[in-house]
């Protein structure tokens, strides 16, 4: 290629470019304000005139992260708590989902698409419909304030989703190798454990890590169920750096961006998986 | 330094944790000092709510709750510690549907439901040991029936607290104020906010106008009834919480007043339609409010955060009618359906007892129990909380909170809800009040 | 499609299948319909069930009082403020969020280099979770130390910070951009995808007419991702509809309502005041006016899967 055309070439890339740019910009400017804000101490945020840079620079906010107990905010323990739901939220929906999902998607039987439409019309309805009633549920079965009002919460919306989305991933595998393993012989549930199953696991990953994500940052139901302090959830530890007397802005960012590096790390490190099993299982049209 | 009250523990908490690890034998025994009845038994429970993120009011209440069992070893003690945030509806369902304890405790603004709910033994202080006298009139009429002319107690105060005005001395001096004067009237407080903003182009008073939001109606209920309106007839010896008057010149004046700091001056933050207490406190801090209504708490927080500020409290400002301020606190209730009422009143007496009662009231609040403003623990907390002697000063003017079913909502959203419409320019001030005497009327009935 | 499938997949058993197999498909879907019974059936019509009492005077007790919470909320003006700004922010989050949507997706189809970096930072925002945006933007928006306001005051370019949110006009959209800054990633992450899938044949051809890549892009491409379009709209309208914590960390309903979506509407009128029957009544009147909404979603979803 010439100059010239090499030239052109960057022209006409120019508007790409700068949408790109700016894209970028607005998508980080937000982390960078509150990485800037952990890093400096909280009365810095509001003593000198708004500022990108952090200046000047302190780990105060982190080390108190770290110190379980103090101050009555217990970042580990609200970590250990998200994790302990979102992952059994994810487990739990994935177990009932697949094989649901994989009926739905295999087999004939006299209620099939009514009951996938009910089971549908329930994802369309906002959460905070349903809270009420399970509030009320929950506390007649004594579960408030545990994980498990949280993880049967969620299957509020990790069910119906996931098994819409599950549905698309098997439809997306074609048939013939359970086909064949039948002709072979093997029973349904072979047929679907040794077969259908191994071949799904992008679309149960890509499932699984959509669901986790939802789960981590869920405040509605927490902020209902949940009210001793080492049971909170992480966002409504974030929420917990509103004091009476004032608001822990160092506090708060450190605790968000502790709050996102593993979901973060977790996406980047797994998202092949996820971009490509959710968008050709929602695809497979 | 974090603006939490962690720092505020370290400096003066300390001392006062290292002292109070040693149970009740560390303090000289005062009159009305408590002594145990070992012999009292059976099964008592509990709930109470945690003092987090006070380090020492939660220090209090773990020293307290290990040693009453301790004192009374023959009764099975079961304590439950619960947030705040969803306390109510625990009890609210607990109380309908079973399983609520022989105590609770409960914010005053609380007590009216379960009072009116008939759930609640009624309290014999004579049993209990204290006289009425020793309690803040305020107090005993949050644990009355207002339909009930006898004035039986269903509760007693555990603890009971004020707010007053605090302001920044050296941003008074920039805009030649004495420093040492706070504002004296409420129209004062307006031309010193002013002044402050013109001198120094910062917010003269810190204002919160949030809806939704709790700290809205304590900041501005206090004006309304210096100005002399009120919701109902609060302003009165006994209220009956029957009439609606909140439409009355009084809320319209200090609706005006506001209108105009808000509007016309412009001498407030600009973001105090989205700002609670923490916001302004911020702001305090950065020295970009001059002037705010909190607790004694929230000021020693802001001595230990920013230092640099020469700080000052102060009584709030007088209106044409009255120097006012929300009165505020916690009760105690024993369930009607206690099956050891015993039990009940001794670990009511331990609480009420004054050293007791002054060091659980941890560094937000004062003791229930008058008796207890001259025992070594209160003495003690005095030396090391700023300004608790002004605070207790403005519990005299304190004026209840509407003591109704209805009086969540009244409070947390007719209020807030009336006064945005007059910052927002979307109603005049007697417009406001008129739409927000029909709101009141409504939530009554319903 | 799944007739298809599932004919396929059955035509394949020789004889005619014995009881346990023509029982196994509910087996295979029994837990999950035992679940969905249980969290979600069984919640909504007690929701129902709920929305006919209302508390007595003393809050503590529910009696029986037929439609009267129903004309509760129909003379509620607020609640008709609640249902516009929620028509509003779910509009204009989908219309904004798509249109940024495609725009990323488009830009980063053809950038050459540096595509894995770029996507994953244009993705981050849909990473960290709704709570944590909301802070981060409650700070920049904040009239007085936030970032924005500081910056365009710094440089001049105003005089009076401007009130993000706590003015009646700007409190809404300042709301729905924070909302669009977190949803846009999810629909370029789709749309990406359906432009990869565009098939090549359809793309040279219009090289071949010597269309211009405007046309190509209107005549050619967006035809050919319609059904992703429509996926994709389809869950982010419905992702909108149900937000519940942008609004509510941000501004609380400030200024007077304003700001305020139906599911914060619901949540105060349960947890706040205490009404949990009108609470339930006004979750029913939200649902019902899903319901349109709902028709149109279920048979667009499976109009976009049957097309094979």
């Amino acid at each position: 290629m010439t100059a010239g055309q090499r030239l052109a070439r960057a022209v006409r890339g120019a508007p790409h470019a700068l949408v790109l740019l700016l894209l970028v910009a607005f998508s980080l400017v937000p982390f960078v304000w509150m990485l800037t804000a952990s890093l400096e101490p909280p009365i810095a945020l509001f003593t000198s005139t708004p500022h990108l840079l952090p200046h000047p620079v302190t780990l105060s906010n982190y080390a108190g992260l770290v110190h379980p107990r103090e101050q009555g905010v217990f970042f580990p323990r609200y970590f250990l708590n998200s994790l302990i739901v979102s992952f059994s939220t994810v487990a739990l929906a994935l177990l009932v989902a697949v094989p649901a999902a994989y009926a739905f998607s295999r087999f004939s039987f006299a209620g099939r698409n009514p009951l996938m439409y009910t089971i549908l019309l329930g994802s369309i309805f906002p959460g905070v419909n349903f809270l009420v009633p399970l509030f009320i549920l929950m506390n007649a079965v004594h579960l408030l304030d545990t994980y498990g009002s949280l993880i049967l919460g969620y299957l509020t919306f990790s069910l119906p989703l996931n098994i819409w989305l599950l549905r698309g991933f098997f439809d997306g595998i074609p048939p013939e190798m359970e086909v064949a393993a039948r002709l072979d012989g093997a029973s349904v549930w072979r047929a679907f454990a040794e077969v259908a199953l191994p071949a799904a696991v992008p679309g149960l990953v890509a499932t699984a890590i959509y669901t986790f994500i939802l789960a981590w940052d869920e405040y509605l139901y927490a902020l209902a169920m949940i009210s001793s302090a080492d049971m909170r959830t992480l966002p409504l530890g974030l929420y917990a750096y509103f004091n009476e007397g004032s608001i822990d802005w160092g506090g708060l960012t450190a605790t968000a961006i502790g709050m996102s590096i593993p979901v973060v790390i977790v996406f980047l490190v797994l998202q092949r998986y996820f971009i490509s099993a959710l968008t050709k299982g929602a695809l497979k049209y | 330094m974090g603006l939490t009250r962690r720092s505020f523990i370290k400096a003066g908490g300390a001392a006062l944790i290292g002292a109070s690890a040693i149970p009740q034998r560390g303090w000289a025994a005062a009159a009305g000092e408590y002594a145990p009845n070992k012999t009292i038994s059976g099964d008592l429970g509990v709930w109470d709510w945690s003092a987090a993120p006070d380090n020492y009011g939660v220090a209090q209440q773990q020293a307290f709750y290990n040693w009453f069992p301790e004192q009374h070893p023959k009764i099975k003690f079961r304590m439950t510690m619960y947030g705040y945030t969803d306390y109510l509806p625990k009890l609210e369902i607990s109380f309908r549907g079973g399983g609520a304890p022989d105590i609770v405790r409960v914010a005053i603004a609380w007590s009216s439901e379960f009072i009116n709910a008939g759930v609640l033994r009624p309290i014999d202080l004579n049993q209990l040991g204290i006289p009425a006298t020793n309690f803040w009139p305020q107090a005993l009429q949050t644990n009355q029936n207002p339909s009930d002319p006898s004035g039986t107690l269903y509760g007693i105060p555990s603890n009971n607290e004020a707010m007053m005005l605090v302001w920044n001395k050296g941003m008074f001096r920039a805009a030649g104020l004495d420093p040492d004067k706070p504002p004296a009237t409420w129209d004062d407080l307006a031309s010193y906010s002013k002044r402050i903003k013109d001198k120094t182009g910062q917010a003269g008073f810190g204002m919160v106008a949030k809806l939704n939001n709790g700290n809205t109606p304590f900041r501005f209920a206090p004006a309304m009834w210096a100005y002399g309106g009120s919701i109902f007839d609060e302003l009165t010896a006994k209220p009956t919480w029957k009439e609606v008057r909140i439409d009355s010149p009084g809320t319209v004046a200090a609706l005006q007043l506001y209108d105009r700091m808000y509007n016309v001056d412009k001498s407030v933050q600009s973001s105090a339609l989205d700002s609670a207490q923490p916001d302004v406190a911020n702001l305090f801090l950065a020295e970009k409010a001059a002037m705010m209504i909190c607790h004694p708490s929230d000021a020693a927080l802001a001595h230990q955060t920013n230092p640099k500020i020469e700080l000052a409290a102060g009584l709030l400002p007088m209106g044409p009618a009255r120097r006012a301020v929300v009165f505020g606190g916690s009760n105690f209730h024993i369930n009607k359906n206690s099956t050891n009422v015993d039990a009940a009143y001794e670990f009511l007496r331990a609480y009420e007892s004054p050293n007791w009662n002054a060091r659980l009231a941890g560094l937000g609040s004062n003791p229930a129990n008058r008796a207890a403003n001259n025992a070594p623990a209160q003495i003690e907390r005095n030396k090391l909380l700023l300004f608790n002697d002004v605070t207790i000063e403005m519990v005299k003017y304190g004026v209840n909170v509407p003591l109704v079913s209805a009086g969540a909502h009244i409070w947390n959203e007719t209020i807030p809800t009336m006064l945005q419409k007059v910052l927002l320019k979307q109603a005049s001030p007697q417009e406001a009040a008129s739409a927000a005497a029909a709101d009141v009327k409504q939530s009554m009935k319903s | 499609m799944g007739a298809v499938r599932a004919a396929a997949y059955e035509g394949a058993t020789p004889r005619r299948p014995p009881l346990l197999s023509r029982v196994t498909p509910y087996l295979f879907v029994l837990p999950a319909v035992a679940l969905v019974a249980v969290v979600m059936a069984y919640p909504f019509l007690y929701s129902v069930y709920l929305s006919f009492f209302r508390n007595t005077s003393d809050s503590f007790r529910q009696t029986f009082t037929g439609l009267g919470n129903y004309q509760v909320v129909f003379t509620d003006p607020v609640f008709y403020l609640d249902v516009r700004n929620t028509l509003v922010w779910t509009v204009g989050s989908t219309a904004a969020g798509m249109l940024l949507g495609l725009a990323a997706a488009v830009a980063v189809n053809n950038l050459k280099v540096l595509r894995g970096p770029v996507r994953a930072a244009l993705l981050m925002p849909y990473v960290v979770g709704y709570v944590v945006a909301s802070y981060a933007w409650l700070w920049l928006y904040q009239s007085d130390y936030g970032l924005i306001d500081g910056e365009l005051i710094a440089w001049h370019l105003i005089k009076d910070p401007i009130l993000f949110l706590t003015s009646i006009n700007l409190a809404l959209p300042s709301l729905i951009l924070t909302n669009v800054w977190k949803t846009f990633p999810f629909a370029m992450l789709m749309l990406l995808a359906g432009l990869q899938n565009v098939p090549e044949q359809l793309l040279m051809a219009a090289r071949l007419d010597r269309a211009t890549a405007w046309r190509t892009f209107w005549e050619v491409t967006i035809p050919a991702i319609r059904p992703v379009l429509l996926v994709t709209m389809m869950l982010l309208t419905l992702q909108n509809f149900n937000s519940f914590t942008i609004p509510w960390v941000m501004t609380g309903g400030s200024p007077l309502h304003h700001s305020e979506v139906i599911t914060n509407y619901i949540y105060n009128q349960a947890f706040t005041d205490h009404k949990f029957g009108l609470a339930a009544a006004t979750s029913c009147v939200t649902s019902i006016l899903l319901m349109g909404f709902a028709v149109v979603y279920v048979r667009t979803l499976t109009r976009a899967g049957v097309s094979r």
